[in-house]
């Protein structure tokens, strides 16, 4: 081992994750990691929930304090990009001219926002909602908006328009899908969803396109649907999705299939070059394919694999995917991936406080979506990384004690 | 701030100082104190924030939510009388030098 050590290429859950794992396996050598935002690593899950809302301040958004990467011994390079890589000679090039050995490499780049490509869009007053310095603009924006159309009806819309429905503005929120959360939950959990903005006095505006955002001296002034109807607004906030940053990974030929690909360890096609988080693509022994998931989760435990495989210990990543949303006072959580499934059954009321959706394919429990349910979506877990699969007549049955589905 | 001392699995003591409002959970974290994982960030979901309450201070604290007492009952350590989750603890100028023991495992 030289003294470059490794080099974490991306500062989010992921690259915090590797870097603190490793120090906590006593990794002996030098750890640097880099990020293109100004100031200490920060969460981001709070960017559309407490920190939105006003109830936490910019120090309490931090992962870790200062004195954690001083007393780590773990090298901070903020407000500068990685431009270049060079694999053979092992160093990279930073926007600053400066550039970096590295022994080991680790991409953990995050995602790249999907921006919305019509009319208007760069008004001011148009604002996304991927990090801090956007969640800032947006407080900023709320403060003097009194209506807010919110493009998108994802997890980040949704919190976001819940977030400006607290704050008292009248909130529209338009989707191309005809219903919300389309490709990452079940309808029983998407109708509850609905239901309480709903009652918040959240409008929806679901299976329509925006045609044009109306501007007036660059500043917005409302929305124009396709099918020609106009939502005034002082605010709009979009929220349509993101990519996988893979643009380096691809510029140095790394394989990469909307998500650069690593195996079970972490490793991409390049030896000593490995990658973490939102970033990536990869083959879960769970459901036999190739997935990309963007959360924490994935983030932090893919984190501590790639960290594991540095420090030479075998065994792969296979942990139980899972995900949650905040909104109002309502709890999500989704255990496993629902994509592909045939079969869905509720166990408890759809239509009450709490209730959760057990997903099947082909008879086989892939996921389970609770609200306000915890304890359930706990054992979801558990029984989805044991593989068991108590009966769907089973699951829906509230009498029925989860915990003797698990292999004892 | 307040002072606070958490046990490490390893039996090490960590001082820590934070602020008031914020929750014990918190504390530990951003001082990276081993022994808590805090998956959840904090929303009472995960039970990886597992701790074991000083006694001399367990009656200065809020009864726990029903919430919190449903996720203890799937935390990975034993659960005892003086367990809560450290994410649901706001911190208060009455818990200065309180000692905050982690459980052995969290998953
Ligand atoms: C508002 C919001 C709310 C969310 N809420 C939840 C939630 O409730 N639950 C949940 O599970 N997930 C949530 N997520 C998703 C979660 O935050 C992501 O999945 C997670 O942050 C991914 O971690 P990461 O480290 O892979 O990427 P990121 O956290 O995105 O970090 C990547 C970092 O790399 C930096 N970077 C990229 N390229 C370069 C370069 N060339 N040079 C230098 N730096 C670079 C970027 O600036 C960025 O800071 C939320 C996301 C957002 C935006
Ligand atoms: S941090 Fe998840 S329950 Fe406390």
């Amino acid at each position: 081992m030289s003294e470059a050590g490794v080099v974490i290429l991306g500062n989010g859950h992921a690259g915090v994750s590797v870097a603190e794992q490793l120090r906590r396996k006593k990794y002996p050598g030098a750890i640097t990691l880099i990020g293109a935002e100004a100031g200490l690593p920060y969460q981001r899950p709070p960017l559309s929930k407490q920190y939105l809302k006003g109830e936490w301040d910019e120090a309490r958004l931090l992962q870790r304090n200062a004195e954690f990467y001083r007393n780590n011994d773990i090298r901070l390079i903020a407000s500068d990009s990685v431009i270049s890589i060079d694999p053979s000679a092992h160093r990279l090039e930073l926007k600053s001219g400066a550039t970096l050995p590295w022994d080991k490499l680790v991409l953990a780049t995050g995602s790249c926002l999907q921006k919305l490509e019509i009319p208007g869009a760069d008004a001011e007053g148009v604002v996304y909602l991927q990090n801090r310095e956007q969640a800032d603009a947006l407080k900023s924006e709320m403060r003097s908006a009194r209506r807010a159309v919110v493009i998108g009806g994802g997890y980040i819309g949704l919190e976001g328009a819940a977030a400006l429905a607290l704050a008292g503005l009248d909130v529209t929120l338009v989707n191309r899908s005809s219903e919300l959360l389309a490709r990452s939950a079940s309808l029983p959990v998407a109708h509850w969803i609905q239901r309480r903005h709903e009652k918040q006095g959240v409008v929806f505006k679901l299976g329509e396109q925006l045609a044009e955002i109306l501007s007036a001296d660059n500043r917005v002034r409302g929305v124009r649907l396709a099918n020609g109807e106009v939502l005034e607004a002082e605010l709009v906030l979009i929220g349509i999705g993101v990519k996988p940053d893979t643009g380096l990974a691809e510029s140095i030929g790394l394989e990469c299939a909307d998500g650069v690909l690593v195996d079970q360890k972490g490793v991409t096609s390049h030896p000593d070059i490995l990658a973490a988080g939102d970033c990536t693509r990869f083959n879960h022994p769970l459901y036999g394919e190739a997935i990309h998931l963007e959360s924490i989760q994935n983030a932090v435990e893919q984190g501590k694999r790639v960290a594991a495989t540095l420090m030479g210990e075998e065994g792969t990543y296979d942990a139980v995917p899972w995900f949650w949303s905040d909104q109002y006072e309502a709890k999500l959580q989704i255990a496993g991936i629902a994509q592909g499934h045939d079969l869905e059954v509720i166990r408890g009321d759809e239509h009450a406080e709490r209730f959760s959706v057990f997903c099947y394919a082909q008879r086989r429990l892939v996921a389970v979506e609770s609200i306000n349910a915890p304890a359930e979506h706990m054992l979801a877990r558990q029984l989805l990384k044991a593989g068991a699969s108590p009966p769907p007549d089973d699951a829906a049955n509230p009498e029925f004690n989860l915990r003797s589905a698990l292999p004892s | 701030m307040v002072n606070l001392i958490f046990v490490e699995p390893s039996g090490a003591e960590r001082e820590v100082a934070a602020p008031e409002g914020w929750s014990l959970m918190e504390a530990a974290f951003q001082n990276g104190v081993d022994g808590i994982e805090a998956e959840c960030g904090g929303s009472c979901t995960c039970a990886t924030c597992h701790v074991y309450i000083d006694e001399k201070f367990i009656d200065r604290l809020e009864p726990m939510g029903s919430n919190e007492d449903e996720m203890l009952d799937c935390a990975a350590a034993e659960r005892r009388d003086n367990s809560r989750l450290s994410c649901q603890i706001e911190i208060k100028v009455e818990f200065e030098g309180m000692v905050i023991q982690t459980p052995d495992t969290q998953i």
